[in-house]
């Protein structure tokens, strides 16, 4: 799966869940596009969508809280 | 420092144990704590605050929150702290009703003591009976409610609590319960220093937080922590290092969930995940905090939250001849001065017992053989990850965006945040009620706390009423389960 068609299966699912598409660079945590109950629910459509399992250094990855760096961090997994 | 009684004489008796170990490596032991605290009592008197003066916190948990706490026993001040989250308006609403002599929303502004020595030691005499703290409370009306307390009510209450759970010198409390929260404040923070605890000061549990939750306490070796239901389900899904999770978590004397009831999936699950068994308790903010804990054989009996001590006593029975379920009441040594009734003109309290001086928790619940079993909740004033939430508050908020006509909350029982917001919305123009759902939202993000924003939204052309026009929220509830 190439990085555009990742990245537009987050957006959609920003868009769902939060209302809105944060930029690709903003800081998704703090801009308030998720809080603790959606992170869970956008990690967990990651991993199945893209059939992938995040390890704690995905989480603790500055690039995890950006819509760029999520999507680049799943394309080094598919 | 003298050795007075009380919280004198728990900073004395621990002087050179740390009793704040910060997560940037540094710590406080309990006699620079204590010079600190001394430190912001001077700077608070300078600064033009008397005996029963108000002080207002908005903050997150930081060492200065803590400091500033025993700074108000020092001097006499009445501490309020009110969640961080609050938005401009609402925090209007607690300057004009609470009018405190000073409101504090960045405590990194407070003067720091750069040499603890040059702090002359202070023949302090702290009055136990002083006004001391004020807990904001979401009222049946939709408006807060403030709940006074004695700094005796909360030091009895944490030495109780301490007792219960078994917190010793050697205990390290991992904190990241808010601290307008009771838990954070008592379970959390009071408590372990009445038994000579360390706290370690986490940082405030958060999405970010979350990430990232197991590296400080596997760093400052934690073994004593406090969760919400909630907190524990999401560490459960997220945490992805099994194996240091589950050795650290070996290191731990208790686990414990407050704030609602711990439902047996989030027991199972976080087991699963860390091998550790989740103790529940069970408080009342206005009986003063924690008064209830599960032990182990508890955790596998549906809706027991556990026994407590003999200074607690606890009672249930139906109230009306045709209640269904028992009521509980209790009656604690510690129980709140009461409901401050008469603001913004006085900080005057009442507080409403029966005839034998127990109160009413508003819980449904059998008390047998010293254990309390949890039936359920009143559903006007629901309970979500920990927080009480007025559906009232929420209904007005709504009822002042121009689209909506008529709007009804309702609350679902949750496994994972307790009890889930539904709102019935009823549109002007029922046409596009679809597409103005995600403009209501957005409204209400700009009055609402995030965490009072409804999980749903169910647009419907009218709601189901009594002949008198009373909302018939059963109606909609067994509707939206079935």
């Amino acid at each position: 799966m190439d990085i555009e068609a990742i990245s537009n299966k987050i957006k959609k699912w920003f868009e769902k869940n939060s209302g809105d598409i944060p930029d690709n660079s903003e800081d998704y945590f703090i801009s308030e596009y998720v809080d603790s109950f959606s992170i869970v629910n956008l990690v967990f459509f990651c991993e199945d969508e893209f059939k992938i399992k995040f390890n704690s250094e995905d989480f603790q990855k500055k690039e995890f809280k950006t819509l760029e760096g999520l999507v680049n961090i799943i394309s080094k997994k598919v | 420092m003298q050795n007075n009684s009380k919280l004198e004489k728990i900073f004395l008796n621990n002087k050179d144990k740390i009793l704040i170990q910060n997560i940037d490596n540094s710590f406080l032991t309990y006699e620079n704590f204590w010079k600190k605290s001394l430190f912001l009592k001077s700077y608070l008197i300078t600064s033009g605050l008397k005996n029963g003066d108000i002080v207002l916190v908005k903050s997150n948990n930081c060492l200065e929150y803590l400091n500033i706490l025993i700074s108000c026993a020092m001097g006499g001040f009445v501490f309020c702290p009110i969640d961080n989250q609050l938005k401009d308006k609402q925090i209007s609403f607690y300057k004009k009703i609470l009018n405190p002599k000073i409101y504090l929303d960045d405590l990194s502004i407070l003067p720091s003591i750069e040499n603890n020595d040059l702090i002359e030691d202070e023949n302090i005499k702290i009055n136990y009976d002083n006004n001391y703290l004020i807990m904001m409370t979401s009222g049946t009306s939709g408006e807060p409610k403030g709940m006074m307390f004695t700094l005796n009510n909360i030091i009895k209450s944490s030495s109780f609590f301490a007792k219960l759970v078994g917190y010793d010198f050697q205990s390290k409390i991992y904190h990241i319960l808010p601290m307008h929260y009771m838990a954070g404040l008592i379970n959390t923070f009071f408590s372990p220093l009445t038994a000579g605890s360390t706290i370690i000061l986490g940082q405030q549990f958060s999405s970010t937080s979350l990430l990232d939750f197991w590296n400080n306490p596997v760093k400052y070796n934690a073994n004593s922590l406090h969760l919400t239901p909630s907190i524990a389900s999401f560490l459960a899904d997220l945490s992805r290092d099994n194996l240091i999770v589950k050795n650290h978590t070996q290191n731990y004397r208790e686990i414990i969930s407050t704030g609602s009831y711990l439902f047996p999936n989030i027991t199972k699950k976080f087991e699963e995940k860390f091998n550790f068994r989740l103790l529940s308790c069970y408080g009342i903010t206005e009986a003063g905090g924690p008064l209830t804990l599960q032990n182990w054989e508890d955790t596998f009996i549906i809706n027991n939250v556990g026994s407590h001590s003999p200074e607690v006593e606890f009672k249930s029975t139906k109230i009306n001849s045709h209640d269904q379920q028992n009521t509980l009441f209790v009656k604690t040594p510690f129980m709140m001065k009461g409901y401050l009734n008469d603001l913004p003109h006085s900080l005057k309290c009442s507080l409403d017992l029966d005839f034998e001086g127990f109160f009413n928790t508003q819980d449904f619940a059998d008390y047998e053989n010293g254990k309390i079993i949890i039936k359920g909740r009143r559903k006007d004033i629901i309970k979500k990850s920990g927080e009480l939430i007025s559906l009232a508050h929420i209904e007005n908020s709504a009822l002042k965006i121009e689209h909506i006509k008529e709007v009804a909350c309702i609350g679902i029982d949750d496994e994972i945040v307790g009890s889930k917001i539904i709102m019935f919305l009823v549109f002007n123009n029922s046409l596009d009620c679809f597409d103005k759902v995600a403009e209501i939202k957005n409204e209400l993000k700009k009055s609402l706390k995030r965490i009072e924003i409804p999980d749903k939204f169910m647009p419907v052309p009218e709601l189901p009423k009594t002949e008198s026009g009373k909302i018939l929220k059963r109606v909609l509830i067994d509707s939206y389960i079935n």
